[in-house]
């Protein structure tokens, strides 16, 4: 994010604490596609993304006047989003949280060429631990530093660079292992479809 | 750190961050109902903090009320070396204060007082021996004054009422005084 970016932001932010309802609206706007997809990254389904982005904004907006430094609103919206998702899990231990077949629909039906690979990128994503999930959507998605994903994250930048490590590792791994299977079966699919006719 | 994992890693970043070009360019999306349903919630919660507010502000004004009872009643009699009583037999000028709920639109109230306790007044001969009295408030009244006598010592409980113009009741309060004999 630029420093100008920030600044409007932080502009925003500062209007808002005063109660400025247009100001709460613009912030919202602003921010919400690149956290949207933070979270959706995290979480790996859509409705619990919606459910969390909302959380996540809902308690950094109402406790907006202890945020000291107007300009760290996103650091602050986004540790806020990491607690909402960790209480998620927590409040749903006992359910299954993983990706199904309905928001795989509701991916595919985002209606771009790059469908497919949102999917296995989500299914990978999933296949990691949720520290590390979030160390690498803030670092390779996000394109934040290791001091700005530490301070994002509420964790050491040591921490960031080690988990940061396996995350990616693992994450390439099975992206490329997930792609080979998934094209394989739709190879397969084409023949048999061809056979039939 | 040798040159090899050096190498490894610039890879897996360089593969890693292609990966999420296609996320990042997708159209994926927060929902267009983000934006209202949040800032619905937060006017919510905001209209529910005020209701809270006030409801605290009526509890507490509820204590107040009774502490500035009592510290007008030590104001008019006090006895520099104990604690407070009133005298039998001599005229005890009670205020209630209802500054702190003039929202409340105070219309009148009622105040009753036990046995061998009466109202007073040298003007008004009608509430002279009375136990119960109308009192009614005009809107910039700050408190509903009234005087009582005791020919009894002991504790004696006063009971305020306090009601809105459509005769509702908007607070109910019992004060204890303690008469002691004078002299």
């Amino acid at each position: 994010m630029g420093t100008s970016e920030l600044d409007n932001i932080a502009s925003m932010v500062r209007l808002a604490k005063t109660g400025d309802k247009e100001a709460l609206s613009l912030l919202i706007e602003a921010t919400q596609d690149r956290f949207y997809k933070f979270i959706f990254g995290v979480t790996g389904n859509k409705h619990i993304a919606d459910d969390v982005c909302q959380e996540s904004y809902l308690r950094a907006l109402e406790h907006l006047d202890k945020l000291r430094d107007d300009s760290k609103f996103i650091s602050w919206l986004y540790r806020t989003g990491k607690n909402a998702f960790l209480d998620h899990l927590k409040q749903r231990s006992n359910k299954n949280v993983s990706i199904n077949d309905t928001d795989l629909n509701d991916a595919r039906n985002l209606g771009s060429e790059a469908v497919d690979n949102i999917i296995y990128i989500n299914q990978v994503l999933q296949s990691l631990g949720e520290e590390e999930r979030m160390v690498l959507l803030a670092v390779d998605m996000e394109g934040n530093t290791y001091a700005e994903a530490a301070e994002l994250l509420d964790i050491t930048e040591e921490a960031v660079r080690m988990k940061l490590f396996r995350a990616r590792k693992k994450f390439v791994e099975n992206f490329e292992t997930s792609k080979e299977h998934v094209s394989s079966i739709k190879w397969e699919n084409e023949n048999e479809f061809k056979k039939g006719i | 750190m040798n040159s090899k994992k050096v190498f490894e890693d610039q890879e897996l970043e360089k593969k890693s961050k292609e990966i999420f070009e296609t996320f990042k360019r997708s159209s994926l999306g927060a929902s267009p109902y983000l934006k209202t349903r949040v800032l619905a919630e937060l006017d919510a919660k905001k209209r529910h903090q005020t209701v809270v507010f006030w409801k605290r502000t009526a509890i507490a004004s509820t204590a107040s009320l009774f502490l500035l009872i009592v510290a007008l009643l030590f104001m008019f009699n006090r006895e520099p070396s104990e604690g407070f009583n009133a005298f039998t037999g001599q005229p005890l000028l009670v205020k209630v204060s209802i500054s702190d709920i003039k929202d409340y639109n105070v219309a009148y109230a009622e105040v009753e007082l036990p046995e061998k306790v009466t109202f007073y007044s040298k003007t008004n001969l009608d509430v002279m021996g009375a136990r119960s009295l109308t009192l009614f408030n005009e809107p910039s009244d700050k408190d509903l004054p009234f005087v009582i006598r005791s020919e009894e010592k002991g504790v004696k409980e006063v009971k305020v009422t306090l009601y809105d113009d459509s005769d509702q009741v908007i607070l109910e309060k019992k004060i204890n005084i303690k008469f002691v004999n004078h002299g």
